[in-house]
């Protein structure tokens, strides 16, 4: 049975062959620590390190010793708003956020660190600036925004949240999980303080590294202290990034694969990716919508198809899915506001996430696969 | 001609400073700074040519790239 990966918004697979290759060659050519001596594979390392913080910069419009590698994109949103976080402000999120942002949001909330209100991004872009500006509080520091939700493809207007941010001296944080890779995204130009993503999604990395990448003189207070190789008779991390935020060891063989993978996106070109994607998630939303009994969640043109099916739940569906060899992600994918906001609260949906590497037969085989439903 | 060592923040900068040198085909290189030297323990530097010093710091000034003093000869 041929497997068909519909589960690109969990993580990219297939990956492309120059990023196995990367981050095998990492492990066999430049195994030395990065940052950690100045012998030849330590070099080597290094050097293929701010190869890839380059390449980033370069793709997001930020400077090389601005990105920041962190585990994930969980672990940047976490250092971004716990790093920026002052103690005792307000802070607002979108009401399609993921937990990655939602919980560390909560987590200083509960702690009574901050407060926090959240804001409804479903309207155009001037009603969703209204909602923001009619929840600004004095001491509110901190818009952020999920760029694409995770559960169906609505995007937020983050050029224009941006830009309010900037007139009002407010941090702009911005979860990119779903758009990196996908969509433009210009840190400087969009007035974005701290922009989070993972390497593992769109940008087609190994699991294991993801970034922070911040706008100049933004200073973010640590929640993870070690060893930075620099200045290691001090008891405090560096002052300057992007060594103040990483503590221990980079994961240099996904790096070396992140590198891989941002130069796939950018020879292919994100017009291209994006194009492709469109094409696939409007033919699922077309097949869907003569299916009968089947209902789509939210915004459906661009790389997540989120839906329902009348009479199963996403877990029976999910599961036969996957007895026909194609995979899905059921539930609620880690996003309760979201779900609340396109109305798929009660029991989750079905996500289908494309890439680059699906093909039209896939969409095919998955609608196939769902009409068995219909007959059963 | 000896070599000089120009300190510098961390071991990104100094890689952005090597780089940012090539580019103007002045040859540096990133080498671990002796700890003895900084008082803060593990540091960095960029070697480079005693004569070229003073035309490596106006090119990173022009760049913006943080360095500290010429720390004198160094090694590896």
């Amino acid at each position: 049975m041929r497997t068909i990966y519909l589960d690109n918004a969990a993580t990219t697979y297939p990956k492309p062959e120059e990023v196995l290759r990367a981050a095998s060659d990492a492990m066999r050519k430049a195994g030395g620590n990065p940052g950690r001596g100045s012998h030849r594979l330590s070099n080597a390392a290094a050097e293929l390190v701010f190869d890839c913080r380059t390449a980033a910069a370069e793709l997001f419009g930020a400077e090389p010793e601005r990105v920041v590698f962190t585990m994930n994109a969980t672990h940047a949103l976490n250092y971004a708003v716990k790093g920026l976080a002052e103690a005792g402000c307000h802070i607002l999120i979108d009401n399609y956020a993921h937990n990655a942002a939602y919980r560390p949001v909560a987590g200083l909330a509960d702690a009574g660190l901050a407060e926090y209100d959240i804001y409804d991004a479903s309207g155009d872009e001037d009603e969703i600036i209204e909602n923001i500006r009619s929840k600004l509080r004095p001491d509110t520091r901190i818009v952020l925004a999920t760029h694409q939700s995770n559960i169906c493809s609505h995007i937020l207007p983050i050029e224009t949240i941006g830009h309010f941010c900037a007139q009002y001296g407010l941090h702009f944080i911005v979860d990119a999980s779903q758009s990196a890779g996908h969509l433009p995204i210009d840190l400087h130009r969009m007035n974005i303080t701290a922009l989070c993503m993972p390497g593992h999604k769109g940008l087609f990395a190994p699991m294991g590294v993801g970034m922070l990448i911040s706008a100049p003189d933004v200073r973010y207070n640590t929640i993870l202290e070690g060893g930075a190789g620099i200045h290691s008779l001090d008891a405090v991390m560096p002052e300057e990034l992007p060594e103040r935020l990483e503590a221990g060891t980079l994961p240099l063989p996904a790096v070396a694969g992140l590198l891989a993978g941002i130069r796939f996106v950018r020879r292919t070109g994100l017009q291209e990716i994006h194009l492709h994607e469109c094409t696939l998630t409007s033919e699922l939303t077309d097949r869907l919508s003569v299916l009968g009994g089947v209902t789509v969640s939210g915004e459906s043109v661009g790389s997540v198809v989120g839906f329902r099916v009348n009479g199963y739940s996403p877990a029976e569906v999910g599961a036969h899915l996957a007895s026909r060899g194609i995979c899905v992600r059921t539930g609620y994918h880690c996003a309760p506001l979201a779900h609340r906001t396109v109305g798929s609260f009660e029991n989750g949906s079905v996500r289908a996430g494309v890439s680059y590497f699906n093909k039209m037969s896939d969409i095919h085989a998955l609608t196939g696969a769902l009409a068995e439903l219909g007959r059963k | 001609m000896p070599d000089c060592i120009l300190a510098m923040k961390t071991r990104t900068a100094a890689e952005k400073a090597r780089r940012t040198a090539a580019f103007e085909r002045m040859e540096t290189e990133v080498v671990s700074v002796d700890p003895s030297v900084t008082r803060h323990g593990c540091s960095v530097g960029l070697r480079l040519n005693c004569a070229d010093v003073e035309e490596v710091t106006r090119l990173l000034d022009r760049k913006g790239i943080v360095y500290g003093d010429v720390i004198g000869r160094g090694g590896r």
